[in-house]
């Protein structure tokens, strides 16, 4: 029996790879499993070749998994793909259409289990010719011990809006790969689970919107984008039913622009978008720092730069939101280290945006965004913070930007009689008047940078894993919280003593918090998923990492970082520390 | 040159209107322009259709880009909340702005750099969804603030100072309004104030987007002979398509023309827009004379100024979206987060 199992199916546009995924994943939620499911697409993103990816477990998991336990190919020129990410255990079960024979270095490994079925010839002759991945779960579910009955229900659901006729085709479809499947003969393969209560199955984008509307936000402008394009469905799906707008602009300017515009109206406003987006509404955002007009930027990282990968994940885009932009310009930036993170993130940022009255990026990635995994069905929830408008007090002499201790100053929205300023881009006095003083501009500038420190004082957002005395401590970032907290599992597990630090505020960064993990681990490992090491030169301009004892582990994205990847990076820091010490003794 | 305006009713203009404001309630700061800016003669003008058509002026929002024209919201209505965007982005903060607060009043204010060049694609968008404000153009064919290069909107021939001469043919932001489907579009010059404030008080009255461009000459970079955006050039070559006048929904004045002298267009909120022909009969509402009538004043270099498209009746981006009345901006806290029941609705069809 397994405590957990990750099966890929793959096929053309129209074979229905990821619906099948879908099914399953849902299904298994519902029973109260752990699930992650990935897709992947080709750089078309449309039509051509798909896979769906579904690790299931009957304990809390955080990442992908490395390898496959199971496969199902439609077509092994579509696989062909997919080769470098979908990598095949030594003992993994593979079933292929029989139309297709596998290739010889799939058949030939002495450890896999390989079998021809023929998904396309069954599906036919049971009345369901689009149904052969229906077939194929029916096969993997007999295979593996999966809930059966709870699936059956699940393709009842998915068909509801069908004829009655499509419905029972379908299920005839599944009872054949049942059938098919219990026929091959595989022994000691089951899942081994209790049903438990359901669990939440949501993707980052969905857990975002989701947060953006629990926050307050009733404006909504973006630009389609991918991978962020799923926040702009939602809002565009459930703001107007919430008495909200949703507004898709003709770029990325506008929609930034209308963002500043809703929320300087006195409307709490998002926008989505990834890296190429992000470059474009880098002039609003200063326009927002300099104005102090709160707003909060979803930015969903993609390979880059340019155009780059856009359906696949990079971490990239680090310096652009923590520096990008003219001018000295304050902005925060929050990082979701998953799903269920990116919906506590939002809501963080919307609280941080509008108490201090600044552009706050929400900086996740297409692996964290477009997943989809299960949380606690009671997890989301989060305290709001409301803007505060100025007092009647405040409006007796308006100082729209009061300088003040704190660098908050009182906030008015356009109607508010006594509460008149002009908002400029410019460099203005107190009162908003445009000034190109030094003096002035120095005064501001210091106090809209106090806010950062405010914000640093009121928040400390970060995550730790592991012991509090380590020989190896891991930075990261992001969705790469995922394979490094399992990596860092697995090392303790086998004796190792390895701890994981991750911030979550990356502006203003939690340096005392860093400088503690850094002073409490011998060795320091900075994981992260760009080319340049970002992360680790971004860290460096603010917390001291002695090189002595500083590793970087910094590859190009199109792949996540995989947890023995990451464990391999930690025991060859390992293994030279000693073998070091070993010479020095 | 004919006269622009229809005297009608009494031409008295009350110390307080209708709303116990003073004229100088209306007023803005001291204008730093140039002494002679066509910019300013439209602002004197804007405080005054404001004040007259009784606008409260808390209720308005002023939005503008960079340029010259983007400063002047400055100089009236100190009393409104004022926006001065970045170049060209006027249009989308403007957008999200009224979107937030569909109550509001808002003006734009923008040049031909703003607008024709930098900011052509927002503005060509914000027509395109009919957002209910109005946008003035204040056109003078330069860049005054960077000190006179020719803009998009200069004309084929037209000199600089320095005797550059421009070679590209001009933009012009009626046609590309009509075209687009702007439901009002008007042309003035500063130097017809008696135009501009018909102009101004139609625009007011308008549910829609009314975009109004103003030739409006730059004293220090475009005034001069060889500009065919100077001041005595304008004068030369305006051909008014009719005179103005403008009878407020409140007012139940009988106008006193002949039958068929005159067209009436009724607009949204009851007022009605009188003009009367001078040489032609032009029916503004009719969207391919229009574009046929500028074609034909480019061609014979005539600097063609009036209501040039009027679709009154054109339904305005908050009417597309169904948006409720309550603007989402005074909505109270309660009400703009969900109840747990949303929510959960939420979720159950996620799963």
């Amino acid at each position: 029996m397994k405590q957990q199992l990750t099966l890929s199916i793959v096929g053309s546009g129209g074979d229905g790879a990821v619906a099948a995924g879908d099914i399953l994943s849902m299904t298994c939620a519902r029973e109260g499993l752990h699930v992650i499911k990935t897709e992947a697409y080709g750089p078309q993103i449309r039509g051509g070749e798909s896979s769906c990816t579904v690790r299931l477990s009957s304990t809390p998991i955080f990442a992908q998994a490395d390898t496959l336990d199971a496969l199902v190919v439609f077509s092994w020129s579509d696989f062909g793909r997919f080769r470098t990410e979908l990598v095949l255990g030594d003992d993994a079960v593979v079933l292929h259409d029989s139309d297709d024979p596998a290739p010889d270095e799939i058949a030939s490994s002495p450890g896999r289990k390989v079998f021809a079925i023929p998904f396309t010839k069954m599906a036919r002759e049971v009345g369901a010719p689009n149904g052969k991945n229906i077939l194929a779960l029916g096969a993997v579910s007999a295979i593996f011990g999966l809930p059966a009955e709870a699936l059956r229900s699940a393709i009842k659901g998915r068909f509801k809006k069908k004829t009655a006729a499509v419905v029972e085709a379908n299920l005839k479809a599944f009872e054949a790969g049942v059938a098919a499947g219990a026929a091959l003969g595989i022994k000691n393969e089951g899942l081994q689970y209790k049903a438990s209560t359901l669990k939440l199955l949501m993707s980052g984008n969905e857990a975002s919107a989701v947060a953006a509307v629990d926050a307050g936000c009733r404006f909504f402008a973006g630009y389609p984008i991918t991978p962020s394009s799923e926040i702009l469905h939602f809002m565009a799906e459930w703001l107007p039913k919430l008495g909200g707008n949703c507004l898709q602009t003709e770029d990325e300017l506008a929609a930034m622009g209308a963002v500043v515009g809703g929320s300087f109206a006195g409307v709490k406003s998002m926008t989505a978008t990834s890296g190429p987006g992000l470059s474009l509404m880098s002039e609003m955002m200063g326009l927002a720092s300099m104005a102090e007009i709160p707003a909060v930027i979803v930015n969903v990282q993609r390979g880059g730069p340019s155009t780059g990968l856009p359906t696949k994940s990079e971490q990239s885009d680090l310096m652009h939101a923590v520096y990008g932009g003219h001018g000295d310009m304050p902005r925060v930036v929050i990082a979701p280290v998953d799903v269920e993170d990116s919906y506590h993130a939002t809501v963080e940022a919307f609280n941080i945006a509008e108490e201090f009255q600044l552009p706050v990026i929400v900086l996740t990635d297409q692996s964290i965004a477009q997943r989809r995994e299960t949380l606690a069905a009671d997890s989301l929830v989060h305290e709001v913070v409301e803007r505060r408008l100025a007092s009647p007090e405040d409006l007796k002499e308006f100082k729209r930007y009061r300088i003040t201790p704190d660098g908050i100053s009182p906030m008015s929205v356009p109607g508010m009689v006594g509460g008149m300023y002009q908002t400029n881009g410019l460099e203005h006095d107190e009162s908003g008047r445009p000034s190109s003083m030094f003096v002035m501009h120095e005064e501001m500038n210091a106090k809209r940078y106090r806010k950062l420190d405010s914000i640093a004082r009121k928040y400390r957002l970060f995550r730790r894993y592991g012991p509090e005395k380590a020989d190896l401590g891991i930075i990261c970032y992001g969705s790469s919280m995922g394979p490094v907290r399992e990596a860092v599992d697995k090392l303790n597990a086998s004796g190792q003593r390895v701890a994981a630090f991750v911030p979550r505020l990356l502006v203003p960064l939690p340096v005392q918090d860093i400088e503690k993990f850094v002073a409490q681990c011998d060795h320091i490992l900075v994981a992260e998923l760009t080319y340049s090491a970002q992360l680790y030169h971004y860290l460096r301009t603010q917390v001291d990492l002695p090189r002595g004892k500083t590793r970087v582990f910094a590859r190009s994205g199109g792949r996540s970082l995989g947890v023995n990847e990451v464990i391999e990076q930690a025991m060859r820091t390992l293994v030279r520390t000693q073998e070091v010490e070993e010479v020095l003794a | 040159m004919a006269e622009s305006t229809l005297k009608i009713g009494t031409a008295e203009v009350p110390k307080e209107n209708r709303i116990g404001l003073k004229a100088t309630d209306y007023h803005g700061g001291k204008s730093t322009l140039c002494a002679g800016c066509g910019h300013d003669a439209i602002s004197n003008q804007i405080v005054r259709a404001f004040y007259e058509m009784s606008v409260k002026p808390e209720r308005v929002a002023k939005f503008s880009g960079i340029g010259c024209s983007s400063k002047t919201p400055a100089y009236f209505l100190s009393r409104a909340h004022g926006f001065n965007a970045v170049h060209g982005r006027m249009p989308a903060i403007a957008t999200g702005a009224m979107l937030a607060n569909h109550h509001l009043l808002g003006i734009g204010v923008s040049g031909d750099g703003d607008t024709a060049s930098i900011g052509l694609g927002q503005f060509m968008h914000m027509i395109r969804r009919n957002i209910p404000m109005i946008y003035i153009v204040e056109n003078n064919g330069v860049y005054g603030l960077t000190k006179g290069q020719f803009s998009a909107t200069a004309d084929e021939g037209s000199k600089l100072k320095t005797g550059v001469i421009n070679d590209l043919p001009p933009m012009d932001l009626c046609a590309l309004a009509v075209q687009l489907g702007c439901g009002f579009v008007a042309r003035g010059f500063a130097g017809d104030p008696k135009q501009m404030v018909n102009i101004l008080k139609a625009a007011i009255a308008h549910n829609g987007l009314a975009v109004i461009d103003v030739i409006s000459p730059c004293v220090t970079f475009n005034n001069h002979d060889g500009s065919t955006k100077s001041y005595t050039y304008a004068k030369e070559h305006d051909e008014l398509l009719h005179q103005i006048g403008f009878v407020p929904s409140y007012e139940q004045i009988e106008v006193d023309y002949e039958p068929g002298e005159v067209k009436e267009v009724t607009m949204h909120d009851g007022s009605r827009i009188v003009l009367k022909k001078i040489e032609e009969a032009y029916d503004p509402t009719d969207a391919t004379n229009a574009l046929v009538r500028l074609k034909q004043a480019e061609s014979a270099g005539q600097m063609l100024t009036g209501l040039v498209h009027l679709q009154p009746e054109k339904k305005s981006f908050m009417d597309l979206l169904h948006v409720v009345d309550e603007p989402l901006a005074t909505l109270t806290l309660e009400r703009t987060r969900p109840p747990r029941e949303a929510l959960d609705k939420i979720m159950q069809e996620l799963m």
